[in-house]
């Protein structure tokens, strides 16, 4: 069969599978250690904006996790990474919109 | 859609129902992020917003639930693995065991949310009740639909609809599934912890 050499390109795709397994159990053990730590970093009682900057910090790092390694974002065609940094460009948008007035609130004008 | 025009490959060289998918992930991005954003606006703002004391919260069974999506976006990579591999057996195995994870999910948020409505946060109890039930709300619904998108991949998967050379709808709702505990990382902090 390997004389065919149409098992030979097979066989180095079980591996490439074989080791994203490996990537897979490794990214879950990542996501596992960072929610203890997202958790036992709010027991902490830390000061107000280095545990909302931690929490963030945290769910982004989780989020970029998930969405690169379990959605195989990474070894997406540049359209659909396109796609979805638009729709986060567009929340980021609608984030900056509001924060002014957000500001005036809290001066009381 | 038809299996073939699932597979079709659009003018993008992307097949249709790939791109499909992606651009439906797109715009649940922005209603969720448009739920998040006014969450976060009234919140740092609003005088009347008042947090619940952390123990009424119920942090460990928020904790428990963040591992068990976890885990089950874990076995949905697992099941597309499996197909890859042409592994029938896996594919079903590891496709249940998703299902069953997010079953777990939505009766941990059934008992959560019949402790939290009898302590008195409920959806007119304030501001945090109200986008507390509306965002876990519209989170529970999406775990809903992507159960039965997964229930509806492993009875094709029963019936060996999939092979190694074709099994992009596994794909498609492990994406799906994949956002479903995405969003989930992102409210878990925002609503439980901070």
């Amino acid at each position: 069969m390997m004389a065919d050499g149409r098992l030979e390109p097979k066989m180095k795709d079980i591996k490439e599978s074989h080791s994203m397994v490996g990537i897979y159990l490794v990214v879950f053990g990542c996501l596992t250690l960072l929610t203890g730590l997202t958790v036992g970093i709010a027991y902490l009682h830390l000061e107000r904006t280095a545990a909302v900057m931690a929490a963030v910090f945290i769910a982004g790092l989780k989020a970029t996790l998930i969405t690169l390694f379990f959605m195989h974002f990474k070894f997406e065609k540049k359209i659909i990474q396109v796609t979805l940094y638009t729709a986060l460009l567009l929340i980021l948008v609608l984030l900056f919109i509001l924060l002014p007035d957000l500001g005036t609130h809290r001066l009381g004008l | 859609m038809n299996n073939a025009h699932a597979q079709e490959v659009s003018a993008t060289g992307i097949p249709s129902g790939k791109l499909g998918i992606w651009m439906f992930l797109a715009s649940e991005v922005m209603l969720f992020g448009a739920f998040i954003s006014s969450y976060v606006i009234l919140r740092t703002g609003s005088p009347l917003f008042e947090i619940p004391a952390r123990e009424m919260l119920g942090v460990p069974l928020a904790t428990l639930n963040t591992f068990v999506l976890i885990l089950s976006s874990v076995t949905m990579v697992l099941a597309l693995d499996s197909v890859q591999k042409n592994n029938q057996k896996g594919l079903s195995r590891y496709l249940l065991l998703t299902v069953l994870l997010g079953f777990v999910f939505l009766g941990v948020k059934a008992y959560e949310y019949h402790h939290k409505w009898a302590e008195g946060i409920t959806l007119s109890s304030g501001l945090f009740g109200s986008f507390y039930y509306t965002l876990t709300g519209l989170h529970a619904l999406h775990v809903v639909g992507g159960i039965v998108f997964n229930l509806y991949i492993l009875v094709n998967a029963l019936r060996g609809k999939y092979s190694s050379n074709h099994h992009e709808r596994v794909e498609y709702a492990g994406l799906y599934w994949h956002f479903v505990d995405l969003v989930w990382v992102i409210l878990f902090p925002s609503l439980y912890l901070l």
